[in-house]
């Protein structure tokens, strides 16, 4: 099957205030793949993929430059809409964060606000889908109206997962998802990945390098602001070619 | 590794453990390599049980090394150069025990020989032993230095033991050929010669194993 890129990142710096956060970033992400960023903490990886759906607008002293790319358009150009940007990139954090309200409408408040269902059984089909495809709609569906918080770790991110896809969108960050779940929540929030990916172009910042080689098809390793070595997972793990880069991921970094 | 300078102390020990077991292996093979050839040269059929006890050893390291590396794989997920060194080591012991059982094997074959065998046929058969003996030491030396170039040398010498092997094998038949009553001495002798070259292909397979954890490729013949 040929790969389509679906995000293409060229020459992109990224500055806080005088500090630079990411250097001259040059990255491909395939359509319908999941790609992997490893790296130390601070080495840009979670503000590369804040860049993809345009978080770091935020951050008042935060300044982009260079080009990202998504589909062929530049998500930089003047005359991005963001909102739907945003409606086309989701995102699930490091530690899940269902809003203060019940199962239900914390699935529904997305496509709610972006007006995708016009009627309630719309909204109802949605919800269902949307927590069927986050495998999560067995264990919750007799307790819709419960609040989210109710639920385990493991099922708050699930339901996270399920409230960034309610509003269809064509690609999923994830930033570090499973790295406050014991190791059967990680296990089901990996298979879950596996199958979002037919949907879905997935990129996940982790630390555990298992998981990176269990979840992706592509890693990027970042060091310092700088994307040190991208290639096939099993390159990186196996054989990688920059010294750095095998340093990182056989624990014999200084 | 070797150069280790892993942040968890104790993982880069266990792989210098784990290193320097194989090491012993390797050389505890090749000492009853060489015992094992000599006993046959000189008929010196005292020395089998002393080669069976050895080739107990070698697959007590064995049994040893699966262990470690076990732990190992369990304990700390190795990747990358770790990963092939754990993957390669495993195979490099099951290659040296094999080793060490061809050895055992031959010296066996010695014991129903007579005391009067001819030098010549004694001598290609000598030369054969000398041809996989050096390769062993070989192999042990690009094993220690983790040299891709020493692994490939070891690599390409499977073809001298291989001409080594057709000779002394023309040599038994030519001895067989003198009176049938030979035959099951050349029965025994063709077996060493054969036993030999297998150890040869062991040998072989171990460098081609040391090629592959310093390039992270396999050795393709150019």
């Amino acid at each position: 099957m040929d790969t389509k890129i679906k995000i293409k990142s060229t020459n992109l710096n990224v500055f806080y205030g005088e500090k630079q956060a990411l250097f001259d970033i040059n990255l491909d992400i395939n359509q319908n793949e999941v790609t992997a960023l490893i790296g130390p903490s601070g080495c840009g990886k979670s503000t590369f993929i804040r860049c993809i759906n345009r978080m770091n607008d935020v951050i008042d002293i935060c300044k982009i430059q260079g080009e990202i790319e998504m589909d062929g358009k530049n998500i930089y150009a003047p005359n991005t809409d963001v909102v739907s940007l945003r409606e086309k990139v989701g995102m699930v954090f490091q530690k899940p964060n269902p809003f203060p309200k019940s199962i239900y409408d914390n699935v529904c408040y997305g496509p709610k606000i972006h007006g995708i269902a016009e009627t309630k059984d719309d909204l109802d089909q949605i919800v269902e889908n949307s927590l069927k495809k986050a495998a999560l709609w067995n264990e919750v569906k007799d307790r819709l109206q419960e609040p989210g918080t109710s639920l385990s770790g493991g099922q708050q991110q699930r339901l996270c997962i399920a409230r960034a896809i309610s509003v269809n969108p064509e690609v999923i960050l994830m930033d570090e998802p499973c790295s406050a779940l014991d190791p059967i929540a990680t296990a089901k929030i990996e298979e879950l990945i596996d199958e979002l990916k037919t949907t879905f172009t997935i990129i996940i910042v982790t630390h555990s390098m298992s998981q990176a080689v269990r979840v992706s098809q592509k890693t990027g390793f970042f060091h310092l602001g700088k994307l040190i070595e991208v290639g096939t997972t099993e390159k990186i793990f196996k054989n990688p070619t920059n010294n750095m880069t095998q340093d990182y991921i056989t624990g014999r970094f200084g | 590794m070797t150069d280790d300078t892993h942040i968890v102390k104790s993982y880069g020990e266990e792989l210098q453990f784990l290193n320097d077991s194989l090491i012993q292996m390797g050389s505890l093979t090749e000492s009853l390599l060489a015992d094992s050839m000599n006993a046959i040269i000189i008929l010196d059929k005292d020395a089998v049980a002393r080669i069976v006890e050895s080739d107990k050893k070698i697959n007590e390291y064995r049994a040893k090394i699966d262990s470690q590396i076990m732990t190992l794989l369990v304990k700390r997920a190795p990747m990358a150069i770790d990963l092939r060194f754990a993957i390669t080591s495993l195979r490099i012991s099951q290659d040296f025990e094999r080793i060490g059982d061809l050895a055992k094997g031959n010296a066996k074959k010695m014991l129903p020989l007579p005391q009067n065998l001819p030098q010549d046929l004694l001598s290609s058969l000598k030369r054969l032993g000398n041809v996989v003996d050096a390769q062993l030491n070989k192999s042990l030396d690009a094993y220690i230095k983790k040299s891709k170039d020493i692994a490939i040398e070891v690599i390409r010498l499977d073809t001298s033991v291989n001409e080594h092997t057709f000779l002394a094998i023309k040599e038994v038949l030519a001895y067989l050929s003198k009176d049938p009553k030979n035959l099951e001495y050349a029965t025994n002798l063709l077996f060493v010669a054969k036993n030999l070259e297998r150890a040869g292909d062991h040998i072989r397979r171990v460098a081609e194993n040391i090629y592959y954890f310093v390039e992270g490729d396999y050795y393709k013949k150019s």
